[in-house]
């Protein structure tokens, strides 16, 4: 899961499922990163839904490739925070599994950890989202929650 | 990044690990930090006002963490405000308001919260109130 560390071995996990908040979060990595002269690794987390063709399931994507669809929205999230005269290196991951365990073993050995205040899931009214607030508690680096436009 | 950093500080063991996250950020981006520490006060019948620390262990905490910053190169500014029990948080979300400061960094647990917590409940209730990034050290 873990990629390949920047020259000066610091490396900084952004949790990304497209949504606002998310890709608020990866652009704040990548700011951080600049800074601190770290690579990203912005980490897309996805899993088949309980029930396939049931609900929104098969609705939402057409059947797609589930795997697939995220590759290619962490693909998308990453060419958005791309700059030519960046010297930050983003990687695109991919993880199969539940999204705030798939965060959590991204950063076991990560400098710190960036996610959104809530994703895609979270009710409107939820203050904070469940991914963020599981990793706020079992993550073993520094978490940053970015609240707000980051 | 960052013109403006809130620190809260609270006598914590991870309270090193905020101030070295806090220094290296504000140095890094030329910042400016506000160590805040806000002495929980409760309320009891008949007794009163209880301190659960002196005026001057306060101080103190915070005063040194002005100056690891300050020989640092950074320039800090410290804060020590009474409040009442369970109010760390909000207060700690309106002050980084009105300084409108970039980040507010504190630590996962705090000296009165539970051994066994992971997180402690003022860190969980800045999270929740805030309305800017927060980053939790442990």
């Amino acid at each position: 899961m873990s990629g390949q560390q920047a020259e000066n071995g610091h490396r900084i996990v952004a949790g990304v499922d497209g949504s606002p908040s998310s890709l608020a979060a990866l652009r704040w990595a990548v700011r951080q990163a600049k800074l601190t002269g770290s690579s990203v690794d912005a980490v897309i987390a996805w899993e088949p839904p309980a029930a396939v063709g049931f609900g929104w399931g098969l609705g939402m994507t057409g059947g797609a490739d589930y795997g697939e669809l995220a590759a290619k929205t962490i693909t998308e999230a990453v060419s958005s925070v791309a700059d030519s005269a960046s010297p930050v290196t983003v990687r695109p991951i991919t993880g199969e599994g539940n999204a705030a365990q798939v965060l959590l073993d991204a950063s076991d050995d990560a400098d710190l950890l960036v996610v959104g205040c809530r994703g895609h899931g979270g009710f409107a009214s939820a203050l904070l989202g469940s991914v963020s607030q599981h990793c706020t508690h079992h993550a073993r680096c520094p978490v940053v929650v970015i609240r707000g436009g980051g | 990044m960052y013109d403006k950093l809130l620190v809260a500080v609270d006598h914590s063991k991870v309270t090193a690990h905020v101030l070295s996250a806090a220094r290296d950020l504000a140095s890094l981006s030329h910042g400016e930090v506000w160590v805040l520490h806000l002495r929980e006060r409760e309320m009891m019948p008949r007794a009163g006002v209880i301190d659960k620390e002196t005026v001057d262990e306060a101080q103190a905490e915070v005063d040194a963490a002005v100056e690891e910053l300050t020989k640092a190169g950074v320039k800090a500014h410290g804060v020590v405000r009474n409040t009442i029990y369970g109010y760390a948080a909000r207060e700690i979300v309106e002050d980084a308001k009105s300084l409108d400061v970039g980040v507010i960094i504190m630590g996962s647990r705090g000296r009165g919260d539970l051994a066994g917590l992971v997180l402690g409940s003022t860190a969980h209730k800045v999270i929740h109130l805030a309305d800017r990034p927060v980053l939790v050290v442990r």
